[in-house]
């Protein structure tokens, strides 16, 4: 364990004065990942000026619940950005590289290069969650702050987790990439709204795949509407307990399927 | 037409990263109809537009979204990092031209492929059939124009910065809220549709969807075509300015 962090830590200073070059780029990549998530809330807000609520949600709450599931989607990209160099490195059989050290596999893809685009969603994220906080009304107790501190890891832990399986495909097929992307516009489109909206075979849907659990269950017990919400009240209370569950099934996956990951051959 | 050919050929390549491209604006045909009818509450109407017309709106706005994105700065950047844009550039067509056939290509391809979104859009979301369909064909191929002048505008960036980035990015995200493919300008605050309207990118994508579904009819429809046609003429007069340079770099380059 001490070795893998040791070896982490070499590989990550490389990668920074890798990247250090391209200072610029870092700079517009940031900014333009923050941009992305200011002009979607933006769409939402311009509907909420005109029609107040959408499900019982106003724009307070959803400020609150979009800030939530932003910051837990920069929280996962930060470290794991790298898995979409994932299907290049096994096409070019770079890959193989990475078999013959003995550093954990994963380790060296998050590490062996870095990006920082995901600053952008995770300064988007923290601010928009920070002042959905200031507006609307939480009686605080010491839990809901663990609470909510769990919940931004454990919504990150499940979107990691679930793409962590996904891209475990790229060890047998080379476009496939694709369906994780299309995996993550999932979460980014449905993610970011009240899941009672879609019905209750939606919501159920959305649980099970389970979009719900990275922000609208905890955000719902947050603002206590847990009850207005349909939902089993077990279910929104142990949501931070999905997220290493999934995140382990995700990772066991991973590591299953690398074992049966043969080389392209170069 | 053999050139059109040969770039045919290149986005067939591709043609299982395309099929996967169609998901995402079913995905969000279905997330936008579920808002609006959550907003609308039960109401059949608001402010005078029927739910019916929204949806419509947000099934034809992801399908025109989906006409307009295009890999043509991908493909500049490419040709320009590789230097296989000066073999280009020895060909008896212009590298402007071959750019517009690319993505008349590839405009070909999606309109095949919106066999796919349509039924999802008629059964998740809806869809009436066009208010005007002359003014609407009109107004859509205008709207393609000026998008692929947007986009021939933004690749030739690459000439001067070698690289593209985030660029690409923040031009479809900054282009899919200011084209109104997102939310109609009549549901925005006035100052905000007061300064959407005077910018290109809503003719891309509302104008269009607006005729469409009726919300700009008769008349109206024809002066926002228009519209349409002085930014056509604007930007193509921009595009041919801002390539010529880009080609004169690329000389200085020395390919």
């Amino acid at each position: 364990m001490w070795w893998q962090l040791r070896a982490a830590g070499y590989l990550f200073s490389g990668a920074i004065r890798g990247m250090a070059q391209y200072r610029a780029d870092v700079v517009f990549t940031v900014l333009a990942g923050m941009f992305y998530q200011v002009t979607t809330f933006l769409a939402v807000w311009v509907i909420l000026a005109r029609f107040q609520a959408v499900a019982g949600w106003g724009i307070k709450e959803i400020a609150l619940l979009y800030g939530m599931r932003v910051f837990s989607h920069g929280l996962w990209v930060l470290p794991l950005n790298q898995m979409h160099q994932l299907s290049r490195y096994v096409q070019e059989g770079t890959f193989d590289r990475f078999l013959v050290r003995p550093v954990n596999p994963l380790v060296q893809l998050m590490f062996t290069r870095v990006r920082f685009n995901a600053l952008g969603d995770l300064l988007g994220g923290v601010t928009l969650m920070i002042a959905g906080l200031c507006m609307v009304h939480i009686d605080w107790t010491v839990w809901k702050v663990i609470y909510l501190v769990l919940g931004v890891i454990a919504g990150a832990m499940v979107e990691a987790g679930i793409q962590l399986a996904l891209s475990s495909l790229s060890f047998r097929f080379v476009k496939a990439a694709r369906a994780r992307y299309t995996v993550d516009d999932l979460f980014n489109m449905f993610g970011n709204y009240p899941a009672r909206m879609f019905g209750s075979v939606g919501m159920w849907t959305l649980t099970l795949i389970p979009v719900t659990f990275v922000a609208y269950l905890p955000a719902t017990v947050l603002l206590d509407r847990v009850g207005a919400e349909g939902i089993p009240s077990i279910i929104a209370y142990l949501s931070p307990i999905v997220g290493p569950m999934v995140f382990i099934s995700g990772y066991a996956i991973w590591m299953s399927r690398l074992r049966d990951y043969s080389s392209t051959g170069n | 037409m053999a050139y059109l050919g040969m770039r045919f050929k290149e986005t067939w390549a591709y043609r299982i990263e395309i099929l996967m491209w169609v998901l995402k604006p079913m995905l969000q045909l279905i997330l936008l109809a579920t808002v609006w009818r959550a907003v609308y509450n039960g109401h059949s109407s608001m402010d005078g537009v029927p739910l019916v017309v929204m949806t419509t709106y947000v099934s034809l706005s992801a399908m025109h979204t989906l006409l307009m994105q295009d890999n043509m700065p991908d493909w500049v950047e490419e040709r320009v990092r590789d230097g296989l844009i000066g073999a280009d550039m020895l060909r008896p067509m212009s590298l402007l031209e071959q750019v517009v056939w690319g993505s008349v290509s590839q405009v070909i391809m999606k309109l095949v492929l919106l066999v796919f979104v349509i039924p999802v859009a008629a059964i998740f979301s809806g869809l009436t059939p066009p208010a005007a369909i002359g003014p609407y064909l009109v107004a859509a191929l205008l709207g393609w124009m000026i998008n692929t002048c947007l986009m021939m505008l933004m690749s030739a960036v690459v000439f001067w910065t070698l690289e593209m980035g985030g660029m690409t990015f923040l031009y479809y995200t900054i282009s899919g809220f200011l084209s109104g493919a997102l939310v109609p300008l009549w549901f925005m605050p006035g100052w905000l549709a007061g300064i959407i309207g005077a910018l290109p990118f809503q003719a891309t994508v509302y104008t269009p969807v607006a005729i469409y579904v009726g919300q700009i009819g008769g008349g109206a429809a024809w002066q926002a075509i228009g519209v349409q046609g002085i930014w056509l003429v604007l930007l193509a007069a921009l595009v041919a300015l801002v390539w010529r340079s880009a080609e004169r770099r690329v000389v200085v380059q020395g390919g």
